[in-house]
Parts: structure tokens; C-alpha cells; sequence
């Protein structure tokens, strides 16, 4: 660009917002800087872009706020997840308190663990070991408790009826009913999670 | 949690299923630029508060239908424009003051119609010699067509990105830009005589 050659307007605004790439930059910059004409047209979209900057910034009355939440229709929260709600802490220091509720009794369990890793023999791979047979041991011993139970009672008894009753109907309706079974159950459970979360209507802020 | 530090969408989420703070806190962010954009198109405080409470009202009774493909702000200002230029079609636009609204019979009703400014920790006399300027600077944007006024206000009053007011005025981005240039070329003609 020779000196008779001056910048667009559109290149000068842009240098005022300091919008131009490196290379565009470069070469505006030293034009501006032997071109007096051009020199004065950048300050002169620069002092129109400060003017425009300073306007004073506006702001609504103090009753705006109010008269706009007067009007506006907020959906209910639904009243299963109101309830729910309703137990939940509602301040950061709720939840702190609730937090360390859960963990607190924990800690005693993970030290003495920690106390028992400390004697020899002892690894987490075996108390892995003795907690799981421990477990079933237990699930187990249970379970044998409710059969004789159940013997016992005669409920068995009754339940043996009704398995005779049952694998008296035909395979083809047991499947169906299971096929049934099979849409049904996803169908409520769904309907269930959007009961609980979806809001149930509308009502005006204002009520 | 505080809500002062959530994103616009967030806050969109949080008020659909009833939050009311998160109802606030978008009036909050938005009010003060929203009602400045539109005070700057219909250049009067009655008006100007009435629509701005017409754009809240529609966007919060409205906001399933928000996309959050888009920004927030993007959709609000759109509403704000729309409204504001719809009520300019059916309107001549009236002489803009600060000072308190023509329809004021008494000082009090023209005290009670000033415009709220807020403050740029100026001292006085800065702060008349600023609202002089302020003054010529709000008649010449006055003058200028309607889509020029909203795309110069939202660039250079309200900082929007020339990407996001192509999609607030939704028109391409070499119309923003042909808009905006002529903008201020117009200015710059009326204010000649500040030197600007």
C-alpha cells in the first residue's frame, strides 16, 4: 500500500476494535503511522467507541423485579420429589453435617481394618476371603432357618399347591403372561421416575 | 448452592422445575441489559419497563421451549429486539430524555420517571460533563433506522459479539456487519460538531 492509497473505512474500524489478524495488523499499523488522514479517521472511530462505551449504564425501577415474578406462571415441583425434598439439607452446611454423619461411622470400621492389616498373616486378599465366607456363611445359615421355618409352618405346603397349579396351565399362556410381565414392569417403573420427577401443573406466583 | 455461579443453563434447568431462585438470579443477570437495549430502541422509560417485563414474562413462561444449542443471552435479546421493534412499527418514536418522563405533570411524577443510572464512581462534575455527551450521543442513536440502532447498541453498549448478534437479529453476519458500519458512519456525521 503506497502513501496515496488510503485504508477502508471498514479496515479502520476494525483496527479501532482491535479486530484484525497479525498480518492485517502489521501492515495497518505502519500505513496509520505515515498517513496523518488516516491517523485521524482511527481516532475517530475510537473516540466514538469510547463515547458509546461510556453511556450510562440504565437499569429498570426497583419494583421490576416484583412486578415481572407477579406474572410469571413457575411450574409445581412434584409432590413426591417435594417430599423427598423436604428431608434434603437446603444449606451447604446441611449437607456438610450430613455427609459426615454417613461417613463418620464408617471410619471406625476402615481403622480397625487398617489395625488388622497391621498383623502379619494378615492381608487384604484374606480378609477379603474370611469377609465373603463370612457372608454366605451367614446367608446361608439364614436361609436354612426360613426352609425349616417353612416346613414347619406348612407354608411350603401351600406353596407346593400352588406351583402344582401353576405348572398345570399351558406353556403358551405362562409365556405370554411372562411377555406381558416383561412390558409391564419397564412401562411402571418409567412412569414411576417421571412421576416422581416431572412438576404436576402449573401455579401462579402471585397464590 | 449458590446460584450466582451457575451458567444461564443451569439456571434454565433449575427454573423448570420450579426454582424460584433460579428464576431471580436469570432477572437478575439480564434485566439491567435487556431493559437497556430496549429503552434504547423505543426512547421511552414507561414503554421501555412495560416491554421489558413483556420479554421476562415470555421467555420464563416459555422456557421448555428454550434450545440450549443457543445462548440464553442470544434468546432473551432476540425476544427484547423483536418486541421492541414491533412496538416501533405501530409507534412514532418520542424525544428521549433521562430527566423523567413528557407525561409527568408534577415533580414528583418526574422525579419517580428519571431514569435509573448507575453509578460509575465519577465525580460530579464528570459525572454532568458524561451525561451531556450521554445526552447528544442517546439523540443521535435515536435517529438512526431501528435495525441499525439495535445492532450498534447491542456491539458497542453491550459488548455482544458480532457472531451473537447475527443470531440475536437473526440475519447473516455480513448484514450485522453492513448494519453496524453504517451505524456508526451516521454517527460519526451527526456528532461531527463533538469532534467524535
Amino acid at each position: 500500500m503506497n502513501q496515496t492509497q488510503h485504508l477502508d473505512d471498514w479496515t479502520l474500524e476494525q483496527l479501532a476494535e482491535g479486530m484484525l489478524s497479525e498480518h492485517e495488523l502489521t501492515r495497518a499499523t505502519e500505513h496509520v503511522e505515515a498517513c496523518r488522514r488516516c491517523a485521524a479517521e482511527l481516532d475517530g472511530y475510537r473516540a466514538l467507541y469510547a463515547a458509546l462505551e461510556e453511556l450510562p449504564r440504565l437499569a429498570p425501577s426497583p419494583a421490576f423485579s416484583n412486578a415481572v415474578m407477579a406474572r410469571v406462571k413457575m411450574p409445581e415441583p412434584s409432590p413426591v420429589w417435594a417430599m423427598i425434598q423436604r428431608w434434603l439439607p437446603t444449606t451447604r452446611r446441611g449437607w456438610s453435617l450430613l455427609v459426615a454423619a454417613l461417613v463418620a461411622p464408617m471410619l471406625p470400621i476402615f481403622a480397625g481394618i487398617a489395625w488388622l492389616m497391621t498383623h502379619p498373616g494378615v492381608s487384604a486378599g484374606s480378609l477379603w476371603q474370611t469377609g465373603t465366607a463370612a457372608a454366605l456363611s451367614a446367608a446361608t445359615a439364614t436361609f436354612g432357618k426360613i426352609v425349616e421355618w417353612g416346613l414347619e409352618s406348612g407354608i411350603f405346603g401351600g406353596a407346593q399347591v400352588v406351583i402344582d397349579a401353576v405348572l398345570s396351565i399351558p406353556i403358551e399362556t405362562v409365556a405370554g403372561a411372562f411377555g406381558v410381565l416383561a412390558v409391564a414392569i419397564p412401562l411402571s417403573a418409567w412412569s414411576l421416575f417421571r412421576l416422581a420427577r416431572t412438576p404436576t401443573g402449573n401455579a401462579t406466583y402471585a397464590n | 448452592m449458590a446460584l450466582i455461579q451457575s451458567t444461564d443453563h443451569d439456571l434454565v434447568v433449575l427454573a423448570r422445575t420450579g426454582s424460584e431462585k433460579a428464576y431471580r438470579e436469570l432477572l437478575d443477570r439480564y434485566q439491567r441489559p435487556v431493559f437497556s437495549l430496549i429503552y434504547r430502541m423505543v426512547r421511552d422509560r414507561e414503554q421501555a419497563e412495560d416491554l421489558a417485563q413483556e420479554t421476562f414474562v415470555k421467555v420464563f413462561n416459555h422456557l421448555e421451549s428454550f434450545n440450549p444449542k443457543y445462548k440464553f443471552s442470544s434468546w432473551i435479546f432476540k425476544i427484547a429486539s423483536n418486541l421492541s421493534i414491533d412496538h416501533l412499527r405501530k409507534k412514532e418514536p418520542e424525544t428521549v430524555s433521562l430527566d423523567g418522563s413528557r407525561h409527568a405533570t408534577t415533580a414528583e411524577e418526574t422525579e419517580a420517571s428519571r431514569i435509573q443510572v448507575e453509578s460509575r464512581d465519577e465525580n460530579p462534575e464528570q459525572f454532568l460533563e458524561a451525561r451531556e455527551l450521554g445526552a447528544e450521543i442517546e439523540q443521535a442513536i435515536g435517529k438512526l433506522r431501528p435495525e441499525y440502532r439495535t445492532a450498534i447498541v447491542l456491539r458497542h453498549v453491550e459488548g455482544r459479539p458480532y457472531e451473537e448478534i447475527s443470531e440475536i437479529m437473526d440475519i447473516p453476519l455480513g448484514t450485522v456487519k453492513t448494519y453496524i458500519h453504517r451505524a456508526r458512519s451516521e454517527l460519526r456525521e451527526t456528532l461531527a460538531h463533538l469532534k467524535i
